[in-house]
């Protein structure tokens, strides 16, 4: 484990460090800069929707979470709070569990 | 010239911008931390994991495979596999940074993860705070971040399988960052990488979710260069946008 761990951290710092280093100070291209602008909100969105499709130990989100998902976005978008949109989404995801153990 | 004051001012916004967020993930750095618990390993050997790697997906993965008997290479490999797009983040902020002397740019490589990197793209092109002070808000990010992020993945473990499993807790963590998502939307060029990286998560179905992130940010990679923006591209030392012109204007502030 330990191996593991130092040598995974070594990577990762590597990796954390390396354009920060070698492009530093240097003007990159707007197609690059686009491009670097492009990973984050696309892989945070692919671990998510991943995330989403496996949710109940590999079977999909329910009807009730991916309503709260809904909810969520839709309040984040609409009041640009992300802690509004998780409180509603919780909420939701409460209401639904209520719901579906009502039998409704 | 700034005086520390500011610059301290700085800081302390940056934690604040984020503390909401990071209590987001400490269901998953508990889980984490009660998933090292159960391994036979060192728990120190696994803890030391939340501020030195301080990346949940691949810190997971790498436990979960030592546990189950998996190669100690190949769990290093997985975690290379997950943690790529790190590569691409140390980019982005070399825009944002890339004047700071050497040790400052360690420093700040040390605080690079989704949030902190997403946070200061955000504040960044929204009110710019100079180029000179930057650094101060991202420390302030990665202070509160990795402390809470270490600590909750200390109780965890201290904690250990006493956690209650099925409370919903872990939808947390999912929901902040849907939401750090949805703040993106107001960005073209954010929005549409979003989009394409659910699309290649449900297109790759029977890829492994190790893989997904490099897939993911390959594609959108590809997209991005190959759609050009009709829209002037914000260089780091531009003057901020006017405040309403963007929706992340607002939003950026409103996340405090």
């Amino acid at each position: 484990m330990w191996f593991a761990i130092i040598a995974s951290a070594g990577i990762a710092f590597t990796m954390r460090i390396s354009l920060l280093l070698l492009a530093g100070g240097r003007e990159l291209h707007p197609s690059v800069d686009r491009a670097l602008a492009a990973v984050g909100p696309a892989v945070i969105a692919a671990m998510l929707t991943s995330s989403l499709l496996r949710a109940n130990d590999g079977q999909r989100a329910d009807i009730g979470q991916l309503l709260a998902v809904g909810i969520a976005l839709g309040v984040v978008v609409k009041t640009g709070n992300v802690l509004f949109g998780t409180a509603a989404g919780l909420t939701a995801l409460v209401v639904a569990g209520w719901l579906g153990s009502a039998g409704l | 010239m700034e005086t520390n004051t500011s610059n301290r001012a700085l800081a302390r916004r940056g934690g604040m911008d984020i503390a909401g967020i990071a209590l987001g993930y400490i269901p998953m750095a508990m889980a984490i931390g009660a998933a090292i618990s159960r391994a036979p390993s060192s728990a120190i050997a696994g803890w030391i994991g939340a501020p030195l790697l301080a990346s949940g997906t691949a810190h997971l993965t790498i436990t979960n495979m030592l546990t189950s008997g998996s190669r100690i290479g190949a769990a290093i490999l997985a975690g290379l596999f997950i943690n790529a797009r790190l590569i691409a983040y140390s980019g982005g902020l070399a825009t944002w940074f890339g004047h700071e002397r050497r040790r400052t740019r360690l420093l700040i490589g040390f605080f690079t993860i989704d949030v902190t990197y997403l946070l200061a793209n955000q504040r960044f092109q929204s009110s710019d705070p100079g180029a000179e002070r930057r650094k101060w808000y991202f420390f302030g990010m990665g202070v509160v971040l990795w402390s809470i992020w270490s600590a909750a993945m200390g109780v965890g473990i201290l904690v250990g399988s006493g956690l209650p499993g099925d409370i919903g807790l872990e939808w947390v963590a999912t929901l902040m960052l849907i939401g750090l998502i949805g703040l993106s939307f107001g960005d073209r060029t954010h929005r549409r990488s979003a989009l394409v990286g659910a699309a290649v998560a449900i297109a790759a179905g029977g890829v492994s979710p190790t893989f997904l992130p490099a897939v993911a940010a390959l594609v959108a990679v590809a997209v991005a260069v190959a759609s050009p923006s009709k829209e002037p591209d914000s260089a780091p030392g531009a003057e901020p946008e006017v405040a309403g012109d963007s929706l992340i204007d607002e939003r950026a502030g409103a996340i405090r």
